[in-house]
């Protein structure tokens, strides 16, 4: 297999604390109300505990781009190391990404009337630096990952809580967050 | 509604209604009894070219930077908006041609019909534009039924005003077939939702929660098709009426389709 960056969500570990999130709002400096990693609290209806659990998602960097292939203008394209970078200049903000992305990854900028979205941080990656998100996770919940390398066998693809979309291929790995424990004391 | 997909609504509609003003005019050229007069027949292809135009006009409101739509037909291979620009472009290119030649008496109904083609070709590629993978609800054939629908019901009523009233009974049973056929989708598909993933059963319960989606089944649908039974005729102001309708349906699909990004961390 080729070359397929993308990123590996560990939920047991994440504690929900948005730190990458505001780590890739200082790198890149989004307009206010637009939000490339996004951090998503479980839905109680399969995770049904008074812990909360936690998905930090931005774009998976898909194998079968949506975003890429409805673009009227081909504003978007996919790197070597499959990175799906999105031209800023080429945009027209049709907002026919944003639509088409199950992950609701692509934004919509109403300040510069353009769509933008996370870019893994290509450029930190070319210099030999981790994603802001990545580098910034305090428990390590985040990880960068080669698909073509990543053998993890906790790791799932479509956890509940996740578009099932086999078609696209994002390119992204769950480990699932953990059953709390429940203590009684015996009366 | 988000207030960008408001050009969204006016293209599609007003583009729909001249795909089905040329459809109808196509089979009358072949099949159906009851066309208009030579005079008229050059009213009606005015009046699809200014429904086009304003349809075209509208979309360019939902561009961010306008000025770059003519880029637009870059990404042919695999993007459907691509084709639908084409598409429709093609369509408005052969309605000129068409009535330029009416004009000049040189239309041919062989034109006529190739014209309708490619409105039908547009109204498909139009349809697959807007069945996005993010929402499963219209992730599939079923924007083609709408828009189809569409371009039926308001093609024949707008047809209505270029034929003389008692020419009009052809153009009354397509109308009405239509109307039957859209209150059966529209009634029968919010309830089909309800019985698929999480993402399409909040769809389905958005519609039947929606007064504005009753309304229009009510407004846009079951008046019109009283109306119908009751004067077996399509009277003049009918066509505004169904088209308030139409404009109502292309709100609803549009504002209250749930987005699978809309419901990340909780069930597909």
């Amino acid at each position: 297999m080729a070359t397929q960056l993308g990123f590996f969500v560990d939920a047991s570990l994440c504690i929900g604390c948005a730190t990458c999130g505001m780590a890739c709002k200082n790198q890149y400096h989004q307009e206010p109300g637009v939000v490339w990693r996004q951090i998503y609290p479980l839905s109680e209806e399969f995770y049904p505990h008074r812990e909360r659990a936690f998905y930090s998602l931005a774009c998976n960097h898909c194998e079968h781009p949506c975003c890429l292939e409805d673009c009227p203008v081909g504003a978007f394209t996919k790197r070597d190391d499959g990175i799906v970078v999105h031209n800023v200049e080429a945009c027209i903000g049709c907002g026919n990404c944003v639509r088409s992305c199950p992950f609701g990854a692509p934004r919509y900028n109403e300040a510069t009337k353009k769509a933008e979205k996370c870019s893994l941080c290509y450029q930190r990656l070319d210099a030999g630096l981790q994603p802001a998100c990545v580098q910034s996770c305090p428990t390590g919940a985040l990880q960068l990952i080669d698909l073509a390398t990543f053998d993890n066998p906790d790791a799932v693809q479509v956890p509940p809580g996740f578009p099932q979309r086999p078609d696209i291929n994002p390119s992204i790995r769950f480990k699932l967050p953990k059953q709390p424990k429940v203590v009684r004391r015996n009366v | 509604m988000d207030l960008q997909e408001l050009p969204l609504v006016l293209f599609t509609v007003f583009t729909q209604t001249a795909i089905g003003l040329v459809l109808i005019s196509a089979a009358q050229q072949w099949a159906l009894a009851g066309g208009p007069t030579e005079s008229k027949l050059r009213f009606e292809w005015i009046a699809v070219l200014s429904l086009l135009g304003a349809g075209v006009l509208a979309s360019f409101f939902h561009l961010g930077h306008p000025l770059g739509a003519v880029r637009m037909i870059t990404n042919l291979g695999t993007a459907w908006l691509s084709r639908e620009i084409l598409l429709v472009g093609i369509f408005g290119a052969l309605v000129l041609v068409t009535l330029v030649g009416l004009v000049k008496n040189a239309a041919g109904k062989w034109l006529i019909t190739a014209t309708a083609v490619a409105g039908l070709l547009a109204l498909v590629a139009m349809s697959m534009t807007y069945a996005p993978p993010s929402m499963p609800a219209i992730d599939n054939y079923l924007p083609l039924v709408f828009f189809g629908l569409t371009a039926v019901i308001l093609g024949a009523a707008l047809a209505s005003y270029f034929v003389p009233a008692d020419r009009q009974q052809t153009l009354v049973i397509v109308l009405a077939i239509g109307l039957v056929t859209a209150l059966v989708v529209y009634l029968v598909v919010p309830g089909v939702w309800l019985s698929g993933g999480k993402v399409m059963q909040l769809t389905g319960q958005l519609h039947l929660a929606s007064p504005l989606y009753w309304t229009r089944i009510v407004v846009g649908l079951v008046l019109p098709l009283a109306v119908l039974a009751w004067q077996k005729r399509i009277p003049l102001w009918l066509p505004a009426l169904l088209l308030i309708g139409e404009f109502a349906g292309r709100i609803i699909f549009f504002s209250l389709t749930v987005s699978s990004a809309a419901n990340l961390g909780g069930l597909y």
